[in-house]
């Protein structure tokens, strides 16, 4: 093994206490199972969409046409159930697989009618390494069978590492498309303000909420060229700061902070990110999820 | 499987996985889910004109209303609006009206909802939010259903 592939091997399995994995695998769950549950008639009831404009999408591919009206009523229960399941860590090896799969059924169901919503992306793809991993070998309804808590191991490191390659590659990707699409003139800032404009008025004349920001913010030059060459820079930045930890961890803020600016000019919500959870992995979570249950237990009773 | 394998199996596949929509052709029609090359907003160019299709609803007495998002076939208004949109593509305006028109009026009509219309208006995002009622620069009715009557001038 050379010394580059040595060190790239040594990144990804670092060891890593099995609580930190389970702490985001908690997380991850828990974000499912509110999620689904929030809008589960949303995910279930597919009958009131037109048939004809069914266009598949991620899973619906292996469908010919609309799934049957049943059908997207079980899946999306068995989603809400093994997200629980996944949450508490219960029966991992199996519901872990399980809430993977009919997250990305019942998100792919929704998408498949015209619109692909890009909210759910990184929650999937999350619940696609959690579901290949050892994540309820600790803080789980698994682990109460186990005789001791687990030593520090590479086995509980490569999937939050994994985690993080997956979550920068998908901003890494939306950066590198507005350079293919839009260009160099992204960087000026005119794009970004007339999709601002546009995107306020579209969302105006459909009835939905707009930023009552955008309109005031897309006739400001100066600010939206700094807004789009932010967006870039943490889009392309992204899988450049894995290799430091510190470095990631500023990045996840900057990305959060992307993700508010969006929401405060766009209304438009990427709760996953904006929970935080995405970017859960890139810290070490174990240790605040351990500071305040200390917190807790040594008050006064 | 050997720890090794698996994590950089997992690793390279999921990471190979998201960078594929990178060697496909751009643009909107050709996202997909979960892996997205993320066309939204990343087009230079659009320029100012803003084109909207959705359903209104036409009162006895010419109003028009916006159709209810659920009655368009769904509460996420931009998955109601490429209903729409699709609808007119495809030359399948006039039974989306109906349809709508339906959904809206419920199985026992009480309102005055007369009608529907599927319309395509364009907009002026410069000017949109400083007027205050913005007209569309154009206007263009792709399908009327119901007992419609005159729409009131200016419309």
């Amino acid at each position: 093994m050379t010394a580059l592939a040595s060190r790239a091997d040594a990144w990804l399995r670092a060891a890593c206490p099995a609580e930190r994995l389970a702490a985001v695998r908690a997380l991850v769950g828990a974000y499912a199972t509110v999620y689904v549950l929030a809008r589960f008639r949303y995910f279930a009831d597919l009958s009131g969409l037109d048939r004809a404009a069914f266009a598949p999408v991620g899973a619906m591919h292996a469908w010919s046409g609309p799934p049957a009206a049943w059908l997207s009523w079980v899946f999306t229960a068995v989603a809400l159930a093994s997200s629980f399941a996944l949450a508490l860590g219960v029966r991992h090896r199996v519901t872990a697989p399980l809430a993977a799969l009919s997250l990305l059924w019942i998100f792919s169901a929704r998408s498949s009618w015209g619109k692909v919503l890009h909210t759910e992306n990184l929650l999937v793809l999350h619940a696609a390494v959690l579901a290949c991993a050892p994540a309820a070998d600790a803080w789980s309804l698994d682990a109460r069978r186990a005789a001791a808590p687990p030593e520090p191991a590479s086995r509980y490191g490569w999937p939050l590492r994994a985690m993080s390659v997956v979550t920068a590659l998908t901003y890494f990707v939306a950066g590198v498309a507005k350079l293919r699409e839009g260009g160099l003139a992204w960087l000026s800032g005119a794009p970004l303000a007339e999709w601002l404009a546009w995107d306020a008025v579209r969302k105006a004349e459909l009835g939905s909420m707009h930023s009552p920001l955008a309109p005031t913010l897309a006739s400001h030059g100066t600010l939206t060229a700094a807004l789009a060459a932010f967006t870039l820079a943490v889009e392309l930045a992204a899988p450049f700061v894995l290799a430091s930890p510190r470095a990631a961890r500023a990045w996840a803020l900057s990305a959060w902070g992307f993700h508010a600016g969006v929401l405060a000019t766009m209304a438009i919500g990427f709760f996953y990110p904006l929970t935080f959870i995405a970017y859960v992995a890139l810290f070490d979570v174990e240790t605040i999820v351990s500071r305040v249950r200390a917190r807790f237990s040594g008050r006064p009773r | 499987m050997g720890e090794r394998a698996r994590a950089w199996g997992v690793t390279l596949v999921l990471g190979a996985l998201v960078l594929s929509p990178l060697a496909r052709r751009q643009g909107a029609d050709t996202d997909d889910f979960p892996l997205s090359h993320y066309p939204m907003f990343a087009a230079a160019g659009i320029g100012h004109l803003v084109e909207v299709s959705s359903v209104r609803l036409v009162h006895a007495d010419g109003r028009e209303e916006r159709a209810p998002l659920v009655a368009v076939g769904s509460p996420e208004p931009m998955v109601a609006k490429n209903i729409v949109r699709d609808a007119i593509s495809r030359g399948d305006a006039p039974s989306l009206c109906a349809a709508v028109l339906a959904r809206a009026r419920g199985p026992e009509p009480t309102g005055d909802v007369v009608g529907a219309r599927v319309v395509t208006a364009t907009f002026d995002a410069r000017t949109y939010f400083r007027a205050p009622s913005p007209r569309p620069v154009s206007r263009v009715v792709q399908a009327e259903c119901g007992a419609l009557v005159r729409p009131r001038e200016g419309l």
